[in-house]
C-alpha cells in the first residue's frame, strides 16, 4: 500500500524483504511493519538489518506489531 | 527544593565512559577506546573517565554534546527531561518514564576501539563500562519498572550487529541519525502510552533544519559547540557525508559558548568536520567567516580547540588568505598552540582517486602526498598539532599502496604530530570473535604500524610535557596526571620494544 510520499510495507518474514527491496527509491519514507508476533526483536533485526545499512537515504521505521 | 521535588519524566544519560571531561583533556577521551594496557585498569580508568562534577540533583555540570541537544529538543517541547548522571539515576526510576542513552561506541565497534580489540585481544575499556551500566541495579529496577529505553547517537548503528542485547535488555526503541525532531514524537508516544518503532533511521528529510536544532541549555563536556553539521567532501568510508550540509550561524555558536562560559566552562572546542570550510562556498574557503567566528569566539573564552581540519583546506586557505596565519594571530593572545584531528587516510595515490576523490578538492587527487606534506608543514609553521588518521586494510589495498603510505609518513616525521593507522575491520570479525587482524599485520603492514609508533612515541612525550598537559597550583591532579601520562608512556615504549630516533625538527613559529 502507498499512503502519499510514504511507503507502508509489511513484512512477515524474510522472503517478504526481497520484495521490499524491489519498490523504487521514490517515497519519502517507509514504515516497515513486522507482522508475525513469532518473531522476536533480534529475529527482525536480523532479517532487515542488510537493508535499512543499504539505504541510507530515506526514513525508515521498523514497526512490530504485537496482539 | 529537595531531591525528591525534582520531576523527570526522561532521564538522558549514558555510561561512565561518556559521562565525564577527562580532566579537562579532551583528547585523553582516546583511552577509553582501548583496553587497559601496561597499568590496571583502575588506574587507566581514573585518567581516562573521571566522574564529572553533579549539582543537588545528580545532574553533570557537563555533559556529551549529543545528550544536551536531546534534551534541549524536550524541554523546548515543554517535557521534563535533564541529563542525569548514571551514578544518580536510581533516584528517579520510580518516578520516570523512559531512559533515553546516547553513546559514541557502545560496544567498541568503531574506529579506533575495533582496532585496540583485535590487536590486543582484548575488550576495550568504552564496551566494558557500557556493559557495567546496563547491568547496573539501577537499569536492572527500571526494567522491572517497566520504563522505555531508547538508544541512539553516532553509534546507534552498532545496535543492529548486537541484537540478542535489544532483547536481553529490553530496549524499545533504536534511533539512529539527527534525533532532535524524531525524539519528540517519540516522547509523545511514551506518554500516550502508544507503540514506538523498534528502529528509526533518520533519512534527510527528518534532520532538522538550522532554526530547528535547539540551542543546548547546559554546558557540554569541554566546551564543545557545533559549527556546521555534514560535509561536502563525499568520502566513501564516511557517513557525516550523507547528512544535509549547515553552517551554524555565529549567533547561534556564541549563545551555546554563553551557557557554557555561565556553568564554568571557559575553553570552546569548535566542532566541524572541516573547521577551515565553515562559511565556506562548497569546499572553497571564506576568509571573513572564519575570522569573524574567532575573533568573536576568543573575545569570550580562555582557550580554544578544533575537532577537525582537512588538509588541503589548510593549504588552499594559507596559500591563497594567508588565513591560517591570520587565524592563529587571533588564538595566539591567549594559547601558545592549537590541537586537531585530520584526516590522512593513504599515501597512494590511486586509493585516493577511489576512496575520497574530493578529499584533494580544489587540487587534483594525484597530488594528495604534497598536500599532506604541504599542509603538516604550514601547521607546524602556527603551531597547530595534528593527530592524524590513516585507513589501512581496505579491500582493494595492494602492497604498492601501502608502501606509499610508508613513504609518506617517512617525509612527515620533522612535523610535531601523532599518526595512528586505523585498520578496516569488516564488522563479520567480529561475529565469530576470529581475532584475523592480529595475525595478519605483518609485512608492509607491519613496517607501517611500526613507523608510525616511532613516529608517535617520539612525539607524543613532547607534545604532553610542552603544550598539552599544562600543570597549575590551582589544579593539583594536573601534576598527577602529567606524571602519569609521561610513565604510561614509557611502559608502553618499552611493551612495544621501541626506540626512538632523534628528527630533524622544524621550528615552530614564535
Amino acid at each position: 500500500m502507498e499512503y502519499g510520499s510514504k511507503l507502508v510495507f509489511h513484512v512477515k518474514g524474510p522472503d517478504d524483504v526481497g520484495k521490499l527491496k524491489s519498490f523504487p527509491v521514490k517515497y519519502r519514507a517507509i514504515d516497515i511493519i513486522i507482522d508475525n508476533p513469532s518473531l522476536s526483536k533480534r529475529d527482525v533485526i536480523e532479517i532487515l538489518r542488510d537493508y535499512v545499512l543499504t539505504n541510507h537515504f530515506r526514513t525508515i521505521k521498523i514497526w512490530v506489531m504485537r496482539r | 527544593m529537595g531531591d525528591e521535588e525534582m520531576k523527570i519524566d526522561f532521564i538522558i544519560t549514558t555510561d561512565r565512559s561518556m559521562m565525564t571531561n577527562h580532566h579537562g583533556y579532551e583528547f585523553i577521551g582516546f583511552m577509553t577506546t582501548s583496553p587497559p594496557i601496561g597499568i590496571p585498569e583502575s588506574i587507566w580508568n581514573w585518567i581516562s573517565m573521571p566522574r564529572p562534577k553533579v549539582d543537588e540533583y545528580g545532574r553533570p555540570v557537563e555533559a556529551p554534546y549529543g545528550l544536551r541537544k536531546i534534551e534541549a529538543s524536550l524541554q523546548d517541547a515543554g517535557y521534563d527531561a535533564y541529563v542525569v548522571d548514571p551514578d544518580y539515576i536510581d533516584r528517579y526510576i520510580d518516578s520516570s518514564k523512559a531512559i533515553l542513552i546516547g553513546h559514541h561506541d557502545y560496544f567498541a565497534l568503531g574506529p579506533p576501539s575495533s582496532e585496540w580489540w583485535v590487536i590486543t585481544g582484548r575488550e576495550p575499556v568504552n564496551s566494558r563500562s557500557f556493559k557495567r551500566f546496563m547491568n547496573s541495579k539501577a537499569m536492572v529496577k527500571a526494567r522491572e519498572n517497566g520504563l522505555k529505553f531508547i538508544v541512539g547517537g553516532p553509534a546507534a548503528w552498532q545496535w543492529l550487529w548486537c541484537p540478542e542485547l535489544i532483547d536481553l535488555w529490553k530496549i524499545d526503541a533504536i534511533i539512529d541519525g539527527e534525533a532532535e525532531k524524531v525524539i519528540v514524537d517519540i516522547a509523545d508516544r511514551i506518554l500516550n502510552n502508544e507503540p514506538l518503532p523498534l528502529y528509526t533511521y533518520v533519512g534527510v528529510d527528518d534532520v532538522p533544519s538550522i532554526d530547528e536544532i535547539p540551542i543546548i541549555k547546559h554546558a557540554s563536556v569541554n566546551g564543545l559547540v557545533e559549527i556546521m553539521r555534514g560535509c561536502p567532501r563525499r568520502c566513501k568510508f564516511c557517513s557525516v557525508t550523507l547528512r544535509p550540509l549547515r553552517h551554524i550561524p555565529v549567533e547561534k555558536i556564541i549563545k551555546e559558548i554563553e551557557v557554557n562560559l555561565a556553568y564554568g566552562v571557559n575553553g570552546a572546542i569548535l566542532h566541524s568536520e572541516d573547521v577551515f570550510l565553515y562559511g565556506a562556498d562548497g569546499i572553497i574557503p571564506r576568509p571573513e567567516p572564519i575570522l569573524k567566528l574567532h575573533k568573536e569566539v576568543m573575545e569570550r573564552v580562555y582557550s580554544i580547540a578544533w575537532s577537525h581540519v582537512s588538509l588541503a583546506t589548510i593549504k588552499y586557505s594559507e596559500e591563497k588568505y594567508r588565513l591560517v596565519s591570520k587565524v592563529m594571530d587571533i588564538i595566539y593572545d591567549k594559547q601558545d598552540y592549537i590541537g586537531v584531528e585530520v584526516g590522512i587516510e593513504t599515501g597512494s595515490r590511486k586509493l585516493a582517486k577511489k576512496i575520497m576523490p574530493a578529499k584533494a578538492a580544489p587540487y587534483n587527487p594525484d597530488l594528495w602526498p604534497d598536500i599532506v606534506i604541504d599542509a603538516f608543514r604550514i601547521m607546524s609553521e602556527n603551531n597547530i598539532i595534528p593527530a592524524a588518521t590513516l585507513i589501512v586494510g581496505l579491500p582493494g589495498e595492494d602492497e604498492e599502496d601501502i608502501i606509499e603510505t610508508i613513504e609518506l609518513i617517512e617525509r612527515l616525521r620533522e612535523y610535531p604530530s601523532l599518526i595512528v593507522p586505523m585498520y578496516f575491520v569488516p564488522m563479520g570479525y567480529f561475529k565469530d570473535r576470529s581475532w584475523y587482524l592480529k595475525e595478519k599485520i605483518e609485512g608492509p603492514l607491519r613496517e607501517l604500524g611500526e613507523i608510525c609508533l616511532k613516529h608517535d612515541f617520539y612525539w607524543a612525550e613532547k607534545i604532553l610535557t610542552k603544550y598539552y598537559i599544562k600543570t597549575s597550583l590551582k589544579n593539583p591532579s594536573s601534576y598527577i596526571l602529567k606524571i602519569l601520562l609521561r610513565l604510561l608512556l614509557r611502559i608502553l615504549r618499552t611493551m612495544a620494544g621501541v626506540k626512538t630516533e632523534a628528527h630533524e625538527e622544524k621550528s615552530p613559529r614564535k
